[in-house]
């Protein structure tokens, strides 16, 4: 066995670069994977941690009307619950003035004098904690507690001052101490300025109202008096929930976002694999004479698959090792991106640093192991079923081959067909269905390769005999590459399928977005996705509309509500919507695409709701959502759809009359349709100077053309982890294709020998490997191709529609991409050819046939 | 003199220690009541001129003040109860910035409730704690437009409609299914002022004094609800009053507090303050109130409150005295005073151990008994 090993680590001595490579294609995957995961992890747990933090040991939750809960309504029920176990609470997003409004933070109110259960370490004298300044704390206006290391990220001190914008408005925070809760917690305060539930209010401008009521009810005796109690306290106002629900994690909020990065990083995977089963197979292959010897001498063939088992097993463990550790380094890489695009679409927060769990490098080295085992299978079972005599006989290098009837890829069509077919909306079954298709492709390549190289050897029938020589040894030899050009089929399709999904998904979005944003001018509260409720103070929002340059002006009062319709039930963003013609003509309706459903927004008999919702919730035309309003539910009947990109979970708007009377929400954005003589920049300008005079708060007045700019902005840098993750596809596939295709060329060495015996030159033996090389090349773009198609229409209608809702506009295979795949197919396979060109044009024929 | 203990761990943070200091905040009773940094509260300085009922109600320039009641009551059936209420007003600034918010307080209201269960051998405690706004707890009246009214969440000092805007109060307290008490104190004998006129110097230092007057007879009657059964009682009650801003010196590390009520209509208050030597701080006063409302002081000098054995927490973190013996040779008198269960502790904010007790000895040579209440501060071991 020790020998076997020792040949083994001498085989890869020799052939350093082929490990070589092998070694950083499987560790790519690896750490693609483990940067993926690492990078995700980190920003779930932050956001879940601080939610979890500010949650407590809440096991209920009450919440109310879009506006929360009265006081005095808190007072009642805390009464009612017997005084304990009730704490309100008031969050925020604040970003910090000074640092450009980029640092953004979550001010949570708390009360600490009725906390005691629900966040022990907030709560006065509440155990071995240092207490909170509780005195400053609530007598101070604008004062906050906060971690140290946040204090120091903030580089302040206790008595600091720190100038803050709450939905635009300016407040001047105070820190009046130092918050030292256990280190979990401090985890999930990292980016928490805590104040007092007083401070929440003045700074939410909710002055008489709670967001929401945390319980402690451990017991279900007490869950049955809460529900009667809040049910007597504040009337259908309010709901009681467990804790759990209304919390939601990032990982449920961002759910298609999660499943398809993950889905990419583990194809890369894959693709480090067949590397390694590649490696492994060249590995027996240049050792069968070896084997042979060995197994003459008595070795059981058992011993020899053992032993190549274990090489690939200790080549996966090296590179996924390697790998999981670069895709620590990668991972930091990552952070900010992969945040800010969850920032961009999902919610606002802020992670401090990269989280490194040691369980999530471990799980990637074991199933990159694993993985490499597996692929190392194949090679393992040749190299034990290596037959003395065959070997000592002919000394003949390669293996059966592959081939099997394409009629073996009806039954993964057939199950890929069924899982799309009712794919409903588990994107994870999707995923699946789409693997059953990419493998039925898998298993017709072979039998494609035979045609299109058969097809070429019959083509080149009266050129050249080396032109001959090219095509008809690629044919024979057919059944040793279909797997190294399956992979690389495999891996171009991807980028064609992925660049169509993207460029259709981008077209899509362009149009779109001219469609939703047809004014010329729009205002709103600067922010991100969790600020857009923010409302415009009532005197900026005069004096704009008096503003003598506008023509029309459409307003929208945005509020996330609780809804009911369908499956669903959750927080919705809804937009009331005061609409010009103009803007009630261009909304890109879906169904109730006619006079009654754009009418239903001013008759107040209707709602529209986005395209996402639909999906998801299930509802359509005719079907009732239910607001929870201040007094209740009301419900409205769906009377037409909208395509939608920007919100994943949804959103739905409703007339402007209703929502003012229902919701009673403030003014969230405007947009100002300008007279046809004025010019939109000038025109914004003359808006911001009118909003600086009306008020502090501060307003983001923008043209539309730059609104566009920058949504398309953040499409791209969206996707630009989408872009980076395809590229690292590549090069792992690039990899592949260079070990398998040098493993061919060493495999025919014999051959190439014969042909300088009979006289062929350097040069001749040169061009007759690339031209091999280019030939496959060619042959992998063309069968990529259709492939990629298939693959781009399955991603942009199946997967893209289960991930987030919405469907495109239209879907379009880029000529570029096209060209761009075919030319990467080629050069990759050319490049590969250009080691063992060089090699075997170097060698004096009679090593050549002595290696052979 | 009585606890305001439990007011340790928020006054202490409101006074803004440093609270860069690791690990737990050791409390000490100087923390709160002593000399501390206190900016615009007043301080007790001179014998106040007391008008009541007004000043039965707040007296928001001081930082602290509590509304006592502690008695020992009797069901028909002869079951023994002791129950103790108090509500603290602690302020936070003295000088408060004007706040829109509803829930914007700039001092709190704290509580805590204990019914002992004699003849179960039972203590059962509870605490509440609010900032005053909203009603969430407040200290209102009495004046012109409202009686008296003490709230902390669900527990609440009333005045009873048709007395003098405070006496007599009902109180109302309760935790769960554990106990629950709606009880009335009625004017009994006159007020007491403690101290010179009411002024009680607690150190020599200007302003280590409080305001304190007390009930010292008070006839308490109603229904106490333990373990779901309800009992209808009467028995006497102890009321005592006292506003702050700084008590203690900085020696003094805590108190052994009594209010006794003997048979022969004698009652008698004593507090001793203990110094961090556990010597016996001469700023100990006390006051015997005979049955026809004569009080006559009690000075250290002649006085001697001894401990006798020790009872231990059963986690071991505090140890009080199991009883005492308290002798005075003018007046003259000579009491055993007996805990009527030994754990009595109450371990909330923080840990103190308040109540109800026997009493039994003589008095000029004649042989008393009694019932009362004690109080024991400063006796939780350094961890």
């Amino acid at each position: 066995m020790r020998l076997l090993w020792r040949q083994g680590l001498r085989h890869h001595a020799r052939h350093p670069l082929q490990t070589l490579l092998t070694l950083l294609g499987i560790a790519a995957g690896a750490a693609l994977l483990c940067a993926m995961q690492l990078a995700q992890r980190s920003a779930e747990q932050a956001f879940d941690r601080a939610l979890e933090t500010i949650a407590g040991r809440a096991t209920h939750v009450v919440t109310g009307g879009p506006d929360g809960l009265p006081v005095d309504g808190y007072r009642e029920l805390r009464a009612r619950l017997g005084g304990r176990g009730t704490a309100p609470a008031i969050t925020a997003v604040v970003r910090v003035r000074d640092r450009g409004e980029r640092l953004v933070l979550r001010a949570v109110g708390i009360d600490p004098f009725a906390d005691a259960e629900l966040r022990p370490w907030a709560a006065v004298g509440g155990g071995p904690v240092a207490p909170l300044p509780v005195g400053p704390l609530l007598t101070t206006p604008g004062g906050f507690v906060a971690t140290e290391p946040l204090l120091r990220r903030l580089g302040i001190g206790v008595g600091a001052t720190v100038p803050l914008s709450v939905a635009g408005r300016p407040v001047l925070a105070v820190c009046v101490g130092i918050v030292q809760p256990p280190p979990l917690v401090r985890e999930g305060l990292a980016d928490v300025l805590l104040v007092d539930v007083a401070t929440a209010q003045e700074w939410t401008g909710r002055l008489d109202r709670v967001e929401r009521l945390d319980l402690f009810l451990p017991d279900a005796a007490q869950v049955e008096r809460a529900l009667a109690a809040v049910r007597d306290v504040f009337g259908a106002a309010a709901r009681i929930e467990p804790a759990g629900r209304s919390r939601g994690g990032l990982a449920g909020l961002a759910r298609g976002f999660r499943v398809n990065l993950t889905a990419l990083s583990l194809l890369s995977l894959l693709v480090g694999a067949f590397l390694v089963h590649e490696t492994m197979r060249l590995s027996v292959v240049a050792r069968r004479a070896q084997f042979g010897v060995l197994r003459a001498l008595g070795a059981p063939g058992h011993r020899l698959g053992v032993a190549v088992a274990v090489e690939s097993a200790v080549l996966g463990a090296c590179g996924s090792g390697l790998g999981a550790l670069l895709g620590v380094l990668a991972a930091h890489a990552l952070l900010e991106p992969l945040v800010r695009s969850l920032n961009d679409h999902y919610a606002t927060f802020s992670v401090a640093a990269l989280e490194v769990d040691p369980w999530t490098i471990a799980a990637t080295a074991l199933l990159g192991t694993a993985v490499a085992v597996v692929a190392g299978l194949g090679p393992a079972r040749a190299a034990a079923r290596v037959s003395p005599r065959e070997v000592l006989v002919t000394a003949r290098a390669g293996g059966q081959g592959r081939g099997w009837s394409p009629w073996a890829a009806l039954p993964p069509l057939l199950a890929g067909a069924a899982l799309l077919a009712t794919v409903g909306t588990r994107l994870v079954q999707a995923y699946a269905g789409l693997l059953c298709v990419l493998i039925a492709a898998v298993l017709l390549v072979p039998h494609a390769l035979g045609l299109l190289v058969g097809f070429a050897a019959r083509a080149v029938v009266r050129a050249g005999p080396f032109v001959r020589y090219v095509a008809r040894s690629t044919a024979a030899a057919k059944g040793h590459l279909a797997l190294p050009v399956a992979a690389m089929v495999l891996a171009v399709a991807t980028t064609i399928g992925i660049a169509t999904l993207v460029t259709s998904f981008r077209d899509s979005v362009a149009g779109w977005l001219g469609q939703v944003l047809p004014a010329d001018v729009y205002v709103s509260v600067p922010g991100g996705v969790d600020e857009r409720g923010a409302t415009i103070d009532p005197a900026i929002v005069q004096q704009l509309l008096g503003a003598p340059e506008v023509a029309a002006t459409s307003t929208y009062r945005r509020r996330a509500v609780r809804l009911r319709a369908g499956s669903g039930d959750g927080e919705i963003d809804v937009v009331g919507v005061l609409a010009t013609p103009r803007l009630l003509a261009a909304w890109p309706l879906l169904a109730g695409d006619d006079s009654n459903g754009r009418a239903a927004l001013a008759a107040a008999n209707g709602c529209w709701i986005s395209e996402p919702l639909a999906f998801r919730w299930g509802i359509g035309i005719g079907d009732r959502v239910a607001f929870a309003t201040a007094r209740g539910e009301v419900s409205l009947p769906v009377a037409a759809t909208y395509r939608d990109y920007s919100k994943e979970r949804g959103e739905v708007i409703v007339g402007d009359a209703w929502c003012r009377e229902q919701l009673g929400t403030g003014i969230t954005a405007l947009g100002f349709e300008v007279r046809a003589d004025a010019d939109p920049t000038a025109v914004a300008a003359a808006l911001r100077a009118r909003a600086a005079a009306a008020g502090d708060q501060a307003v983001l007045v923008q043209a539309t053309r730059d609104i566009r700019g920058a949504s398309l902005q953040i499409f791209d840098r969206t996707f630009a982890i989408t872009g980076v993750m395809r590229l690292l596809c590549l090069a792992v596939a690039f990899f592949g294709i260079y070990a398998a295709f040098a493993a061919l060329q060493l495999e025919r060495g014999r051959e190439v020998g014969l042909l300088r015996t009979l006289g062929a030159r350097p040069l001749h033996i040169g061009t007759v490997v690339l031209g091999q090389t280019a030939l496959l090349g060619v042959v992998t773009g063309v069968l990529a191709l259709p492939l990629g198609i298939v693959l781009g229409h399955l991603l942009a209608h199946v997967v893209n529609r289960v991930s987030f809702g919405w469907s495109l506009v239209t879907v379009d295979v880029p000529g570029a991409a096209i060209v761009e795949a075919l030319l990467l197919a080629v050069t990759a396979a050319l490049l590969a050819g250009v080691q063992p060109a060089l090699r075997f044009a170097r060698m004096r024929p009679v090593e050549v046939l002595r290696e052979a | 003199m009585r606890t305001c203990i439990a007011l340790l761990a928020v006054a202490l943070a409101a006074c803004g220690r440093d609270p860069r200091r690791s690990g737990p905040a050791p409390l000490a009773v100087q923390d709160v009541l002593g000399g501390g940094a206190a900016p615009g509260f007043l301080r007790a300085t001179e014998p106040p001129q007391l008008v009541f009922p007004r000043d039965h109600g707040a007296h928001r320039g001081f930082r602290t003040e509590w509304w006592y009641v502690t008695g020992n009551v009797d069901a028909a059936n002869g079951r023994r109860f002791g129950v103790q209420l108090v509500f603290f007003r602690q302020g936070l600034a003295a000088a408060a910035e004007p706040r829109t918010a509803t829930l914007a307080a700039h001092e709190l209201v704290l509580a805590h409730a204990a019914v002992t269960d004699v003849d179960g051998g039972r203590h059962h405690y509870a605490e509440r704690l609010a900032r005053a706004a909203a009603g969430l707890g407040e200290v209102v009246g009495p004046d012109e437009r409202e009686p008296f009214r003490a709230v902390c969440a669900d527990w609440s000092m009333r005045a009873v409609p048709g007395g003098d805007g405070f006496l007599p109060l009902e109180l109302r307290a309760g935790d769960g299914g554990a106990f629950a008490f709606t009880l009335r104190l009625d004017a009994g004998k006159p007020i007491v002022l403690q101290g010179d006129r009411g002024l009680s110097q607690k150190g020599s230092e200007r302003g280590n004094a409080s305001i304190y007057y007390s009930l010292t007879r008070a006839p308490l009657t109603g229904t106490i609800e333990v373990d779901g059964v309800r009992h209808e009682v009467r028995g006497l009650g102890w009321l005592d009053r006292e506003w702050s801003t700084s008590a203690l010196a900085a020696d003094q590390v805590g108190w052994d507090w009594f209010s006794l009520q003997l048979d022969d209509g004698t009652d008698v208050m004593w507090y001793q303050l203990r110094r961090r030597d556990d010597t016996v701080d001469p700023w100990s006063r006390g006051c015997l109130v005979a049955a026809d409302g004569t009080v006559t002081r009690l000075e250290p000098a002649r006085m001697a409150a001894t401990p006798q054995g020790t009872w231990a927490a059963a986690d071991g973190l505090a140890r009080y005295p199991a009883r005492f013996r308290l002798v005075s040779t003018a007046p003259a008198f000579d009491l055993e005073v007996l805990p009527l269960v030994a754990d009595q502790e109450l371990q909330v904010a923080v840990r103190y151990w308040e109540g109800a007790v026997a009493v039994r000895g003589t008095r000029d040579g004649r042989p008393v008994q009694g019932r009362g209440y004690l109080e024991l501060t400063g006796y939780t071991l350094p961890r």
